[in-house]
């Protein structure tokens, strides 16, 4: 009977619960979306990476190439790395390994010289999507071409950034000569034929890809200098990551989320800012509720009165006064995650958060997490519990022949 | 063996800085089953003393002895437990839980006790049946009029069957008739109990039903 009457109680003043309520519905509503919003945000963020080409695993010769491969990559070749690609492909979690080698090069076209990095990958192992709402699963995918096609099985072929395109004035079909240093200091040069150009990526406008297969014409080594390797599920990256460390305690393997620095910052960003919203919207809970609950208590001395002189002890009181508050703490949340959800529907029937991010449009869909959802709600279940013991406390803690007096 | 005991009781209020007298050097004895009622003008202390019978407040100086138990000895939540097996109040103002409907509030103070539901729902439909309202017996106490209020009140310290009945002001807010029905519902009720009854009134007509007087003046008995 008690929880009756806490929710009888509740239902009494049904302006003052709707107010109440509503600051825990808005609060946990904007939470989810908002969550949900930068979950979708961070998933595309973190799949792009994925696919750009760092995989779900990397696997170098040793730690020092992820900060000094690029400029000195003949240091760090992987050796006999034919035997390590079959065995890691023989992985039951593993759907592709992608050896590749990238360097630094010269390039020259037709009036212009700039310096580019190469990323050699197997040609039939990367993909460029035709347009960005193109998902690639499985291959190296760094971007979208907006002109040509990708690597056919010719081994001349090069693929560049528009804005390298543009800065070489450069077009599909033309020529494009790549320079290279040995690590003798001699020099290698090759023509290649654009038959791509990608829409680059502020980090992708001086990155340039060409055929694994053709990467001898450029660098004297037959070895890759990296593995990428991309796994059923990024769920299995940890286990994976266990399994070829046994098996390869010499080489440097690293989870993708590692290697992606700026990745890592905008996450913990995000998350910081997460917190600061959840710490405001936990703080309105608690004031909301304490003055709810107060003014509760203050309005039924009398009956809170009668039922102690009834034989309803301190205890009981207090417990049915916490459980009014909890009961309207759960009333908020129901009502706010089911609101947040009704929100997320309404927002992807108008077609989703348009976004805009490196000259890439997107339209955000929001799809709130279950796990989000409760994570949003339980705090401000938490705390509306928590509001509501001052004045259960002080309820239970009156003389009961004074509240009779009232 | 008194039903009620009070031996040199006195009570003082703090007003601010000033302490105020509400009851000087009580001492009273009340056997089973009387029906005894306190009657004296506004600020005499009637509600004050049945207060203390009624094991609601403490008193300064002296003891209160109700069954041969010193109330003053027991904790809050004793306390609770004998106020919910030894006494039935009824008040001036019903004091109903307006949330619960009339079966409810008869219910309330069962549940408190180790009654199986089967048994408290016999009791709450035996005493709604006493008070005549089986009618309204889902209806809240808003739905109802002060008469039919203090019946379920009536119901309510009854239930638990009580040993001492304590009645303050029960007739005050009724007007003459409902008063008269209230009374004698009362007393035939404490007739079927033999439940010990005290009442704290101005009204005549609670004096008609009672054997034993008690005046009280300025906090002191002034005639029994």
């Amino acid at each position: 009977m008690i929880i009756k009457i806490a929710v009888k109680n509740i239902m009494r003043n049904k302006r003052r619960t709707i107010l109440t309520s509503l600051a825990m519905i808005l609060g946990i509503a904007s939470l989810l979306i908002f969550t949900s919003f930068i979950s979708e945000q961070m998933k595309g963020f973190r799949e792009g990476i994925i696919r750009e080409g760092l995989g779900h695993i990397q696997i170098a010769s040793s730690e020092s190439f992820f900060s000094k491969g690029k400029f000195d990559p003949s240091a760090f070749l992987i050796e006999k790395s034919d035997s390590i690609e079959l065995k890691i492909k023989s992985n039951q979690d593993v759907i592709n390994v992608i050896p590749s080698i990238g360097f630094s090069a010269l390039a020259a076209g037709q009036n212009k010289t700039m310096t580019l990095l190469i990323k050699a990958y197997p040609h039939s192992k990367v993909h460029f999507s035709k347009n960005q709402n193109e998902t690639v699963n499985g291959q190296v995918s760094p971007s979208f071409l907006i002109h040509g096609n990708n690597f056919s099985s010719k081994t001349d072929e090069i693929i560049i950034g528009d804005l390298a395109a543009k800065i070489l004035g450069i077009k599909c079909g033309e020529i494009l000569t790549i320079m290279s240093i040995m690590p003798g200091g001699a020099l290698k040069a090759s023509d290649f034929t654009v038959c791509g150009i990608y829409k680059g990526s502020e980090s992708g406008k001086i990155y340039a890809y060409i055929p694994y297969e053709s990467r001898e014409k450029l660098i004297d080594t037959e070895s890759p200098t990296s593995f990428t390797v991309f796994l059923s599920s990024e769920n299995q990256t940890d286990k994976t990551i266990s399994t070829l460390k046994n098996s390869y305690p010499e080489l440097s393997i690293k989870p993708w989320h590692e290697l992606a620095e700026f990745y890592t910052q905008v996450n913990g960003m995000y998350s910081a800012f997460l917190k600061v919203i959840s710490a405001i919207m936990i703080l309105v809970t608690v004031f909301v509720v304490m003055n709810t609950m107060s003014m509760s208590v203050f309005e039924r001395i009398r009956e809170i009165g009668t039922m102690r002189a009834v034989g309803t002890s301190r205890k009981r009181i207090f417990s049915m006064l916490s459980i009014e508050g909890f009961c309207l703490g759960i009333f908020g949340s129901f009502i706010g995650i089911f609101f947040g959800y009704l929100l997320s529907f309404a927002i992807n029937a108008l077609g989703g958060i348009p976004f805009s991010y490196d000259g890439f449009n997107y339209h955000v869909r929001i799809s709130p997490d279950f796990y989000d959802a409760i994570k949003s709600a339980l705090p401000v279940l938490f705390v509306s519990l928590l509001g509501t013991l001052p004045a259960a406390y002080k309820g239970s803690r009156l003389s009961v022949a004074e509240t009779l007096r009232y | 063996m008194n039903s009620i005991l009070i031996e040199n009781v006195s009570k003082n209020y703090t007003l601010g800085k000033v302490e105020v007298p509400a009851l000087k050097n009580i001492n009273l004895s009340v056997k089973h089953g009387e029906i005894i009622c306190l009657m004296g003008p506004s600020g005499s202390g009637k509600s004050t003393l049945l207060n203390l019978i009624g094991a609601l407040d403490t008193p300064s100086n002296g003891e209160v002895h109700i069954n041969g138990e010193n109330i003053a000895s027991l904790t809050d939540r004793a306390l609770s437990k004998f106020r919910n097996r030894t006494l039935g109040f009824i008040f001036q103002s019903f004091n109903l839980i307006p949330v619960l409907s009339v079966s409810e509030n008869i219910e309330y103070p069962l549940l408190i006790q180790d009654i199986s539901s089967s048994e408290r729902k016999n009791r709450v439909n035996e005493y709604i049946d006493a008070v005549g309202l089986t009618p309204y017996s889902n209806r809240n106490p808003d739905e109802l009029s002060g008469g039919q209020r203090q019946r379920v009140a009536i119901a309510r310290a009854l239930a638990t069957h009580p040993s001492i009945i304590i009645a303050d002001e029960p007739t005050a807010n009724l007007d003459h008739k409902t008063g008269k029905e209230v009374m004698d519902l009362i007393s035939s009720m404490n007739k079927k109990s033999g439940a010990t009854v005290i009442f704290a009134t101005h009204d005549p007509i609670v004096s008609n039903y009672t054997k034993k007087i008690i005046r009280l003046k300025d906090g002191e008995i002034s005639e029994s």
